[in-house]
């Protein structure tokens, strides 16, 4: 499939951005590592939303009409983009609600701001489930069509998440050896699940040129797609080429999940187990480029049914 | 109402007829203009809604070159429906055409990407989703003389291997013909239960049997001289009084014929 800079950048800043958020409302609720300050407080907050609000900008990108993008939430009941934008939408405003006492001077948490805090939460998780789900629900892409797909959006945006809100929490002065431990192990999950989703990829896909042609009587091979110049259904869907004119594309798997997924989750360990903050910020650092890397992966190498056609 | 094509592959000769007539008659229809990029340049592209494809099947000697002419198949669990976040994809519930809105669509190729077929292409300049409306704009039109509402690619034919009509409807000439040439829908194992159907190619001439000394063969129906393996074809052909399917006077051929062996017609 075609990757749109923008699609991938779109889908790993607000995976990590939703992912950071949700883990800091759980900091600060239950005090992980010692209670968050104000101060704290508002640059985390700031960032949070930053990186979110860069994401979902980046997400209209790709749409000839960018203008109407609001349009995209008229079908909540069937389609997952929708969904998407209808919880994206809806973030913004409740997290609003969970600030607005801290910005009039700080609180204690009571059951009221508990309850918008959660929900901050909730649907910072159910936005990159939803993003997963795009991609996870098209028949058509069956290396796609995994349940592990929208389950690795999710591990892989809090555990980015999670090595972001290390280094804030060790910026801010607190002890960051609970979180970097719980972005440790959500990393190595994420690590083991995004190895399990290549292997899975080779499952044995259920079309094949028979029965994208129903010819039964013998080995079944396109002559010639009937066109000469560049399509749109050429760019668009099958960039599975780009994919092959990479050699080391292969390498890059093991790179995102070695490199991207696993060492930051070691590194976080040491972090947890009283290693410096300048190995977190390696971490990040690491996080940032295995993302980009395997969500590009994920749609340069994805196969769809048309290459049956063409 | 299930309007949808039923293709004849056995007739189709690939070419491309259907594929300009199409671009012909959108180009100024409701979908139109259908853009062309650099028209005049190296490397000519743009908007087509039906396009083409020529397979080979089997391993050549023993090959035979078909063509597999594409457009949206108005599937009745469309998927392009369900994944459009605008609407601006609906399926008409009067007679299940497969529509874009191009007001409503945001151009996000979500669409594209589910319809496991390939049928819908972005339009650039004008930022919208086009696909096939079955000439919505010419089937309903009633200043058309009866014969002519019927899509552009139908008309255009010239070996009529497209076919028009109801597929709901079982008296109807699609549904006689999916019924007897035993027509199939494209992958059906990804749901999207495609209305188009194709049928099937007949067996080529070199394996027949030899047919020189059979009395019996000008009494048998087209169906039956076309049909595959003949199962459930004879109680069709004897309720519309055909011949019999397996005349008496025939033999069993003394050595099967060796060119396309799983091409078995008569048993
Ligand atoms: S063939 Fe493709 S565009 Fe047409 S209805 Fe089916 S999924 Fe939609
Ligand atoms: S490109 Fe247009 S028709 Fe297709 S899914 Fe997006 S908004 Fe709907």
């Amino acid at each position: 499939m075609h990757a749109p800079l923008s699609v991938i950048l779109f889908t790993v800043l607000s995976g990590a951005g939703f992912g950071f958020v949700a883990l800091f409302v759980l900091a600060d609720l239950f005090a992980i590592g010692g209670p968050v300050e104000r101060g704290e407080l508002l640059v985390a907050a700031l960032l949070g939303l930053l990186i979110i609000t860069a994401g979902l900008l980046l997400s209209t990108g790709h749409l000839t009409k960018p203008r109407d993008g609001w349009r995209a939430l008229a079908r909540v009941r069937s389609s997952w983009l929708s969904r998407e934008a209808v919880c994206a939408g809806l973030f913004f405003p409740v997290a609003a609600l969970y600030l607005l006492p801290y910005l009039m001077g700080g609180v204690e948490h009571t059951a009221w701001t508990a309850f918008w805090a959660l929900l901050t939460a909730l649907l910072a998780v159910a936005t990159v489930v939803t993003t997963g789900m795009i991609y996870g629900c098209v028949r058509a892409v069956h290396d796609w069509q995994q349940s592990l797909t929208p389950v690795n959006f999710v591990l892989i945006g809090l555990g980015s998440g999670a090595v972001l809100l290390t280094v804030v929490r060790a910026g801010a002065g607190a002890d960051p050896a609970p979180i970097a431990a719980l972005g440790a192990t959500l990393l190595a999950v994420a690590a083991a699940s995004k190895a399990a989703w290549f292997s899975w990829r080779h499952r044995p896909a259920g079309s094949t040129p028979a029965t994208a042609t129903g010819l039964t009587q013998g080995v079944v091979r396109l002559h010639d797609s009937g066109h000469s110049g560049p399509t749109f259904l050429d760019h668009e869907l099958q960039s599975d080429q780009i994919a092959k004119r990479h050699p080391a594309v292969a390498y890059y798997r093991w790179l995102v999940v070695g490199a991207g997924l696993a060492l930051p989750a070691l590194l976080l360990a040491a972090v947890a187990a009283g290693a410096g903050t300048l190995w977190a910020v390696l971490a990040l650092a690491l996080v940032g480029g295995g993302a980009v890397l395997e969500r590009w992966l994920f749609f340069a190498e994805a196969r769809h049914t048309i290459r049956l056609y063409y | 109402m299930k309007l949808g094509l039923v293709i004849d592959l056995d007739t189709c000769v690939g070419c491309h007829a259907c594929a300009v007539a199409c671009k012909q008659w959108n180009s100024s229809g409701i979908s139109g203009p259908l853009t062309d990029y650099h028209p005049y340049g190296d490397q000519p592209g743009g908007v087509w809604l039906n396009r083409v494809r020529h397979y080979e099947e089997g391993v050549y000697p023993n090959s035979k070159t078909v063509n597999l002419p594409l457009s949206c198949m108005h599937c009745e669990q469309p998927p392009c429906v369900d994944v459009c976040p605008t609407g601006a994809s609906y399926k008409r519930e009067s007679d299940g055409v497969v529509l874009v809105d191009g007001e409503r669509c945001i151009g996000c190729n979500y669409c594209a990407w589910a319809c496991p077929y390939g049928t819908r292409e972005l339009d650039t300049a004008s930022g919208t989703m086009k696909k096939c409306t079955l000439c919505i704009d010419r089937i309903y039109d009633t200043r058309l003389p009866e014969a002519e509402r019927t899509p552009a690619c139908v008309l255009s034919c010239p070996t009529r291997a497209r076919h028009f009509g109801d597929l709901d409807d079982p008296d109807s000439t699609v549904a006689e013909l999916v019924r007897e040439r035993r027509g199939y829908p494209l992958l059906p194992e990804l749901g999207c239960v495609p209305v188009n159907r194709y049928l099937p190619l007949r067996p080529s001439a070199a394996s027949r049997p030899s047919l020189e000394h059979e009395p019996g063969r000008d009494e048998l129906s087209p169906a039956q001289r076309s049909s595959g393996p003949a199962t459930g074809q004879e109680g069709a052909a004897a309720e519309r009084g055909g011949a019999p399917a397996r005349s008496p006077h025939r033999q069993q051929p003394a050595q099967p014929p060796s060119q396309w062996p799983n091409r078995r017609i008569y048993r």
